[in-house]
């Protein structure tokens, strides 16, 4: 359970005040899977950086499972991205000199109750290139390996900022596809980052931003497949 | 254009740059100070030797008469005579000698005591100024007119504080301090034989008028001095000077007072020479490293340019900006700091070498050397490095993700690892992606070490060296008479026979102390290094004889080889004999051969009970030529040893110093190379320590390989430098190597390592976690 209560931060880069999000309240329940939808600069990723205590508010509290994460230290927020948070980016961050099978380790390694990585191989499609090296994979393959990757700790919560962002339909959809099913399987609640409008139809609940503020909550009734949708 | 960009990304990552300039300063640096002083010195003994006369060779007198003199005297040796026919036959001796060789000899007295002050110890050397032949140099005051007056040595003084006007007591006569020389016969001045170490503050030389001098009462001693009227001479000049009044004729190049500065300079010069050499090396290759990574993060915009029409000519001489920039701060910056430091090194090296030492004046091949020469090596092996960097086509530039690609030993980690932990894996994927870095560490860590085990390697032998001194000894004082004496010993003390003699090693003759002891020691040990007792084998083999460890190493004389003696002596005979090595003792500074004492008497046709010197409790003073405290022999050999210390200090600072910048370059190197990554790290939830040890704790098995490599290079080139070294420093020394100093050279490697990830830690704990979030391009 994540709870979002006044949340503002401002960033400050010389004289100029930026307010990336402004009064943001939210409540997010266990196995949720959220879609956080808005235009480029509407302060999305802000949003999900101070949710997951990757960045500092300048107001307001955040508190997920019982954790005051906004009083937390950078030490306190290390150990708990350690033990509740997977993140998956834009860019996938693989390390090019580790096999598949190894980077999906890094992960792994940081969890006393982890995921068995042939499972999630499994899971994501990619059995046969687990001792491949990234530069041997396609991009959409590459992000899949990044989903396992932070999906072996076997965390309660996963973070994706823009995961179909360099990817395209197809591939896109793929991965999409792999979240959908990693929700479900492991009731682990998910909350993707998009200005991509066409993914909304999957998601529990739509978080619609604009200019830092949220405008808009909206339940989704009748959840979509993945393969249902389509990009435009 | 381009060189803007690269500049701008120096300012931005300065580290590299700042450790190759440093890699550039500590070699300038290095030369400069050191050839600094060693210039000065040189020019200086040049001027002092010919502007105050030195002597070209000293002798003594042969004691025996000769057949014509006895002759006239009836008599067998010199101390037969009467003072005033002791003084007509040496007259007519130099005189002889003088119009039969073109040269000038003078005669060199000296009186030398030990005395107690200024709170300590005193060993001082008196002499009266002389006329033509190793002159005064006055540096303050006067050289004493009136009675009870001294000169003392400028050293001397300076180490004690003492001022013009001050008095000085020897024995029970008051003096009055009225000058501060130098002498230039005792450049070094060595002060016994016994003793060859220097302790500045507690060994003086002195000068009085004639009267002071002759009413000072204290053994009286001589030196004959000489000077080749032409004014200079060569080698084959002084071999030739051979005759039946003169023993012990040594040149003032070999002779340790006169000549040691001499075999030092060289010795230095040598050592700069390499360990700079070595640095500017080190330095091109993180160059090289560098201009790599510069070129690997920039190549598609190179790509493009080239594509574009740009020469490999143009990005070269924009990358030239770093060895351009390295090498010219780098040098500038050494070749200050190696001059300012030169002065107290000049100061050290005075204290050493004692001469009114010339001021620093501005040398040309020092400059050229130092800044010129860092300049072209660089440059022009950075121009080459770089040359290979830039000639890709632009093509294989641009393509995508060229450097990520992993090369052929990544691909066996899987395999060769299987079995070893993830964060074992994860660093050896990290350490080989860059073999270059972790080449420069191997290299880098080698060379330290060559350096550190050479130290630690020499200041063990230091340590046993005074061990073994201090052990084998258990008398008191060592006595030498002037003449041999048949008079009854005491029971407990160890008479011997010192006979100064020479031993015949192809065209040369070296100087060796013969000894004839007796098969029964009470005080004295004749051990070799393995503690065995070696007078029994001595007694077993009649035309046996045992070396010091000393003869052993610098002539190579092994066991069981034959050795020829020349035996000369101041009582008589002069003949030579063959004799078989049984025994090597272990005594690394003095040039001793041991026989008994009944066949080394023999050959002088004297029978057993004949000697002249004893190893005793007794402070013997009647009939004595020179008797030597056995503290002050170790003092003088720790005295000695401590300056080898000064310089072992330096040696591990020195290397020290280098692993410290390489590894910290490395480190950094590993920071940038893998920023992305260690961000990523983080936002996954790894602690910085954790980070650290995965990422930057990842060499530790090379610096472990690089340091064990580099102790047999050690061994084996300290082993084929032996016979060198010794020789330069007059002295052997034992290669030892124990596990403790093995294991302490590498904690101070290991401990040099844990700093530098300490410091690059603190770079590492400033990475964003949004570095991470940031796109790929
Ligand atoms: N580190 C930062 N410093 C200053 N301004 C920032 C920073 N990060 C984001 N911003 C600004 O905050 C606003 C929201 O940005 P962001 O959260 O990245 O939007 P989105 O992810 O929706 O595109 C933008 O105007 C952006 O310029
Ligand atoms: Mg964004």
């Amino acid at each position: 359970m994540i709870k979002i209560k006044n949340v503002r931060k401002i960033y400050q880069t010389g004289v100029v005040e930026t307010h990336a999000l402004r009064d943001v309240s939210l409540e997010i329940k266990d196995g949720e899977f959220v879609v956080v939808l808005g235009p480029s600069g509407s302060g999305k990723s802000t949003f999900l950086n101070v949710v997951s205590g990757l960045d500092s508010v300048t107001s307001g509290h955040i508190i997920v499972d019982d954790e005051v994460i906004t009083d937390m230290s950078d030490k306190e927020l290390t150990n708990f991205r350690r033990r509740k948070l997977g993140f998956i980016f834009q860019s996938y961050n693989l390390l090019s000199n580790l096999t598949v099978y190894e980077n999906i380790e890094v992960g792994k390694n940081l969890s006393h109750n982890p995921i068995e990585i042939d499972e999630l191989l499994e899971k994501i499609g990619m059995t046969i290139e687990k001792d491949k090296y990234p530069y041997q994979l396609s991009g959409g393959q590459q992000q899949r390996v990044s989903i396992a990757r932070a999906l072996a700790k076997n965390p309660s919560i996963l973070f994706c900022d823009e995961p179909t962002g360099a990817l395209d339909e197809t591939t896109g959809k793929q991965v999409l596809e792999v979240l959908q099913r990693l929700n479900k399987e492991l009731n682990t609640t998910i909350v993707i980052v998009t200005h991509n409008i066409a993914i909304k139809d999957i998601a529990d609940k739509v978080i619609h931003m604009k200019s830092g503020e949220i405008y808009e909550i909206e339940d989704n009734q009748q959840k979509k497949l993945v393969e249902e949708i389509s990009w435009s | 254009m381009i060189i803007k960009n690269i500049l701008k990304g120096m300012i931005k990552k300065p580290f590299a740059m700042i450790g190759i300039i440093s890699m550039v300063l500590l070699a300038g640096c290095l030369y400069v100070s050191l050839g600094y002083t060693l210039f000065v010195t040189e020019d200086t003994v040049n001027q002092f030797v010919v502007d105050y006369k030195q002597e070209d060779f000293t002798f003594q007198m042969n004691s025996s008469l000769s057949d014509e003199e006895k002759e006239v005297y009836q008599v067998d040796y010199i101390y037969q005579l009467s003072n005033s026919d002791q003084k007509t036959l040496i007259n007519n001796r130099i005189n002889l000698l003088e119009n039969e060789y073109q040269i000038n000899i003078e005669v060199r007295e000296y009186k030398q005591l030990s005395i107690h002050e200024l709170d300590k110890e005193i060993t001082i050397r008196l002499f009266t100024d002389s006329k033509d032949i190793n002159l005064t140099y006055v540096e303050k005051g006067r050289l004493p007119e009136a009675n009870n007056e001294i000169a003392l040595s400028m050293v001397f003084a300076e180490n004690n504080d003492l001022q013009l006007g001050d008095n000085f007591k020897i024995n029970q006569s008051t003096y009055k301090i009225v000058g501060f020389i130098y002498l230039v016969d005792y450049i070094y001045p060595q002060l016994t034989n016994e003793l060859f170490a220097l302790d500045t503050s507690k060994q003086a030389l002195g000068m009085l008028n004639e009267d002071s001098f002759s009413n000072l009462e204290a053994p009286k001693d001589v030196d004959y001095v000489g000077k080749f009227l032409k004014g200079n001479y060569t080698e084959e000049e002084i071999k030739e000077i051979d005759h039946f009044y003169m023993v012990n004729l040594v040149d003032a190049k070999t002779n340790f007072r006169t000549g040691a500065v001499y075999g030092e300079i060289k010795a230095d010069r040598a050592m700069i020479n390499a360990l700079s050499v070595i640095i500017l090396f080190l330095a091109v290759i993180i160059i090289g490293i560098v201009v790599n990574k510069s070129i690997q993060m920039e190549k598609n915009q190179i790509g493009v340019l080239k594509s574009l029409g740009y020469s490999h000519l143009r990005l070269l001489s924009a990358y030239m900006i770093y060895p351009i920039i390295a090498s010219v701060i780098g040098s500038g910056l050494g070749y200050l700091t190696g001059y300012l430091l030169a002065h107290p090194l000049i100061d050290m090296f005075r204290s050493m070498f004692q001469m009114p030492m010339h001021h620093i004046q501005f040398n040309f091949m020092i400059f050229i050397y130092s800044i010129v020469l860092p300049i072209i090596v660089l440059n022009i092996f950075s121009f080459i490095i770089i040359y290979f960097l830039v000639r890709k086509k632009p093509l294989e530039l641009m393509r995508v993700k060229v450097s990520q690609k992993v090369n052929f030993i990544i691909k066996r980690i899987p395999q060769l690892f299987k079995k070893k932990s993830f964060n074992t894996r994860f660093k050896y994927s990290i350490a080989l992606r860059g073999l270059g870095k972790l080449f420069i560490t191997f290299i880098g860590v080698v060379v330290s070490s060559i350096y550190l085990i050479f130290a630690l390697s020499f200041s063990q032998s230091i340590d046993s060296i005074i061990h073994v001194s201090s052990v084998q000894a258990n008398y008191q004082y060592q006595v030498i008479y002037e003449y041999p004496t048949q008079t009854e010993k005491s029971e407990s003390d160890d008479r011997f026979m010192i006979m100064p003699s020479e031993i015949i090693i192809g065209d040369d003759e070296v100087k060796v102390q013969l000894m004839g002891i007796d098969d029964k020691l009470n005080k004295y040990q004749l051990k070799n290094e393995a503690g065995k007792n070696l007078v029994p084998i001595l007694y077993d083999n009649e035309d046996g004889v045992v070396v010091s460890s000393m003869l052993s190493t610098i002539h190579n004389i092994d066991l069981n080889d034959s050795i020829t003696l020349h035996l000369l002596s101041e009582y008589g005979s002069e003949n030579e004999i063959e004799m078989k090595v049984v025994g090597i003792m272990e005594n690394y500074t003095t040039p001793y051969v041991f026989m008994s004492i009944k066949s080394l008497n023999e050959q002088y046709g004297l029978d057993d009970n004949w000697y002249n010197g004893l190893w005793t409790d007794q402070k013997i003073t009647q009939n004595v030529k020179s008797i030597v405290h056995k503290e002050e022999m170790i003092d003088s050999i720790e005295e000695m040893m401590s300056l080898f210390k000064a310089f072992i200090y330096v040696m591990v600072v020195i290397s020290v110093i280098l692993a410290f910048i390489v590894l910290i370059i490395i480190s950094i190197f590993n920071i940038q190379d893998n920023f992305k990554t260690i961000s990523f790290l983080k936002v996954m939830g790894y602690k910085d320590k954790e980070i650290t040890t995965m990422v930057l704790n990842i060499y530790l098995p090379i610096i472990l390989v690089g340091y064990l490599v580099s102790i047999p290079i050690t061994i084996m080139s300290i082993r084929s430098m032996m016979v060198t070294i010794s020789s330069e420093l007059n002295f052997a020394f034992p290669i030892q190597l124990s596990t403790s100093y093995i294991i302490f050279g590498f904690i101070i490697i290991f401990l040099t390592y844990y700093l530098s990830l300490r410091i690059a830690r603190r770079r590492l704990n400033k990475i964003p976690l949004q570095e991470a979030l940031k796109i790929n391009e």
